[in-house]
């Protein structure tokens, strides 16, 4: 199943599970971070919602912690076969 | 969570836009509507209520707003779930849109019930009911009487514009005028707040200073904004009582 | 990760809806921040987001220090407004062009932001550090507006001479027109290493011992840039043109990178670093450039009403030419510059597509170029940010080419 949450707006974050996808891709938009501090920042995040071993494409434009967690929340609800009726964007 | 905001301002914020609701926290001191409905594309409303899940979690100890959740009607899939997911985050109010009838006020009472007994919740919900169709109107009473939790009834104009237009009624706009002068006079008579509906052409300040001051004048005490400039006009206008 | 913080602007600074975009870039350009963002209401507050790991009493004097600075009457960097210019120049009354007319109406279908789109339908990859990469659809629409855009406006300007230049603007020539005070903040410059030898093998040196990474400071091993990259293409038609007489009016239409540091800013096609521009110059009487920029405005209105293009044309605040320092008596209309904007419906906004600069004497005083017969001659363009062509089309009507207008060709859907 392909889903998506959030968008690449500024002060957000996109999240992107696509089968087949091979590994966790990560884009940090934002300049004055490393790609490290972002990995570091979002990874432990999508563990607490079992989404980290799904391979997801991250697109990350400077989210606070509370949007990466609201994007991984709807993320977590979708991919929960009890909840397929309702689908999030993508 | 603190209700310090002043009842005049209701500034629309889109629920599946984290960077404009934070963006409203910093700079809007007043109060701020989370819109699931009608400010959430249909594609993005199971991302929206999450994101103003965790807003509510994140803007809780927040002294400057007023947070109010507007959700989606009871005549669509969406209502029971946003209230599912938001009623534990105790928002301050409930704004609920297109409540046709006594009945569709009292589902929503239910269902808030369940969702408090259930994670056996200290909150007293608060309702801002949504006046947006002929049949409305017609059963203002009934649906006033339907709960104890009303804080304020609103009007929204484009979709009574809508039914007015779908029932072939002649003058659309007059049946509008027409509406927000009855809810207005009702609110008044029973004392309750009354807050008006959201007016578009945000670039015409003018016109909507005219619209805001008739509006007064119907008995509404407040109105919803969608635009900053939209701001100043309605606290001088409604900051002031004609009473 | 972010820090965020309020504070009131000093007395008596308040921003305008004008003045804050020009307040956040330099906000950012001076200050170590995430993101600024300014009261709307009245413009006398700002929010400003930072790295957690930044110390704040740090960010907090970096803040001071700019505030203190951007004071307007402490602020000539600000300078682009032509207020501050307006005694040192020649001030020229000309006929404005019907703004009123010069607006193109159509009904776009598209109120969404089409951003994420354009990534997973991969019309774009963003790559590293803000990099981006056009795939076919981006490329056939660059080349579709190009073309189009040329074959309308170009063929009712008529004769034009056509030129192709390098990216490279040599500073000395930039010097000669004070380039350097007008905008530094949009300054990129190219150099490279110093030739002496034993500065190449310490700079060698310094890269190995610091794991193939540039060292810190690049300073002692360059030399001091030779070329700016240029922010306007049409620069190199004043220098090509330097100490030359000509007999008549004359078109140039040229295609060429525009290069700015827009810093923290950069997004997408909205805002890039470097971007496409066509461009058409026009050298002659200022009659005769004062007609080319009604009627290419016009024109372009006109062009973009045909491609199913909302948008307007506006007067514009920001001259890219006039240099903070202004030494010789140059005359100058008094509204330099002209925008075309287009709608972004999803956020009720437009964005500056096209612009049209009357210079007046600036450039042919300057570069001592003139007309054989006339005393006066006057330099004026028109260019189209191509970027952001595509960009607000696809904004106003969606990625989805069945919504596109029926005046767009089949080959370019």
């Amino acid at each position: 199943m392909n889903v998506s949450a959030g968008s690449i707006e500024s002060s957000d974050i996109k999240i992107v599970i696509e089968e087949g996808h091979a590994a966790m891709q990560c884009m940090n938009m934002v300049p004055e971070l490393t790609d490290r501090q972002v990995y570091e920042y979002v990874v432990p995040i999508l563990k607490q919602y079992g989404l980290a071993d799904l391979s997801p494409q991250i697109w990350f434009n400077g989210a606070n912690e509370w949007v990466i967690r609201s994007r991984c929340e709807a993320l977590a609800y979708s991919l929960n076969p009890v909840n397929q009726r309702e689908g999030v964007t993508g | 969570m603190s209700v310090a905001a002043e009842p005049l301002v209701y500034f629309y914020v889109p629920g599946y836009k984290p960077n404009y609701i934070e963006y409203a926290m910093t700079f809007y001191p007043m109060n701020i509507i989370l819109c699931l409905e009608d400010g959430t594309p249909e594609e993005k409303k199971l991302e929206a209520r999450y994101v103003v899940k965790n807003a509510l979690q994140e803007f809780s100890s927040d002294s400057e707003h007023t947070l109010i959740v507007r959700v989606n009607s009871v005549h669509t899939p969406h209502w029971e779930q946003d209230l599912e997911e938001l009623v534990p985050e105790r928002p301050a109010r409930i704004r609920l849109p297109m409540v046709r009838t006594a009945e569709d006020l009292r589902q929503v009472e239910r269902k808030v019930q369940d969702v408090i007994h259930q994670r056996s919740l200290n909150y007293s919900p608060s309702y801002e009911v949504m006046i947006e169709c002929c049949e409305a109107i017609f059963n203002l009473g009934e649906i006033h009487q339907a709960s104890q939790n009303i804080y304020a009834f609103t009007f929204g104009g484009t979709d009574y514009f809508d039914d007015c237009v779908a029932k072939g009624l002649v003058d659309p706009a007059l049946e509008v005028r027409k509406a927000k002068q009855k809810l207005g006079e009702y609110c008044r008579s029973v004392g309750l707040q009354c807050f008006d509906t959201t007016y578009m052409a945000y670039r015409d300040l003018e016109g909507f200073r005219e619209d805001c001051l008739l509006s007064r004048e119907y008995g509404f005490t407040g109105r919803s904004v969608i635009h900053p400039d939209q701001v100043a006009v309605v606290q001088d206008i409604y900051g002031i009582s004609i009473a | 990760m972010f820090t965020t913080y309020r504070l009131e602007l000093p007395e008596p600074v308040t921003l305008n809806k004008l003045q804050i975009p020009v307040f956040t870039h330099m906000f950012l350009q001076n200050v170590s921040a995430h993101k600024v963002q300014v009261d709307p209401i009245q413009g006398k507050r700002i929010s400003v987001t930072y790295l957690s790991s930044y110390p704040r009493e740090q960010i907090e004097r970096e803040v001071a220090i700019f505030l203190e600075r951007f004071t307007p009457e402490h602020d000539e960097a600000s300078a682009s407004s032509a207020e501050i210019l307006e005694p040192e120049l020649n001030m020229v009354e000309l006929d404005e062009p019907p703004l009123e007319k010069l607006c193109s109406c159509c009904t776009p279908g598209n109120q969404r932001n089409i951003s994420d789109d354009l990534l997973e339908q991969r019309w774009l990859t963003l790559l590293k550090n803000q990099e981006l990469a056009y795939h076919r659809p981006i490329i056939t629409l660059l080349e579709y507006f190009d073309q189009s855009y040329v074959d309308y406006v170009g063929r009712r300007i008529g004769d034009c001479q056509q030129r192709q230049y390098s990216v490279l603007l040599p500073a000395s020539f930039a010097e000669k027109m004070n380039y350097f005070h007008s905008a530094p903040m949009h300054l990129l410059l190219a150099t490279h290493l110093s030739h002496d030898h034993e500065t190449m093998k310490s700079f060698a040196a310094d890269v190995s011992a610091n794991n193939g990474k540039l060292p810190q400071d690049c300073g002692p091993y360059l030399e001091t840039p030779p070329y700016i990259l240029q922010s306007a293409p049409c620069y190199k038609v004043y220098m090509e043109m330097e100490d030359q007489v000509f007999e008549d009016n004359t078109a140039f239409v040229l295609k060429g990178q525009s290069f700015r540091n827009e810093g923290k800013r950069v997004y997408l096609l909205e805002r890039l670093l470097n971007f496409t521009m066509r461009e058409f110059v026009f050298l002659g009487t200022p009659e005769y450039v004062t007609r080319m920029r009604d009627l290419t405005l016009g024109w372009t209105i006109e062009w973009m009403e045909a491609a199913g293009l909302k948008g307007e044309c506006a007067l514009a605040n920001d001259p890219f030419f006039l240099p903070g320092k202004v030494k010789q008596n140059f005359k100058v209309p008094k509204h330099v510059k002209y925008e075309v904007r287009a709608d972004i419906p999803y956020k009720n906004d437009t964005i500056s597509i096209a612009s049209y600069d009357t210079h007046g004497d600036f450039f042919a005083k300057t570069f001592n170029f003139r007309l054989r017969d006339n005393a006066e001659t006057w330099s004026g363009c028109i260019g189209l940010g191509l970027e952001r062509v595509v960009w607000s089309f696809l904004q106003q009507y969606g990625l989805q080419s069945e919504h596109w207008p029926a005046a767009i060709p089949e080959s370019v859907k």
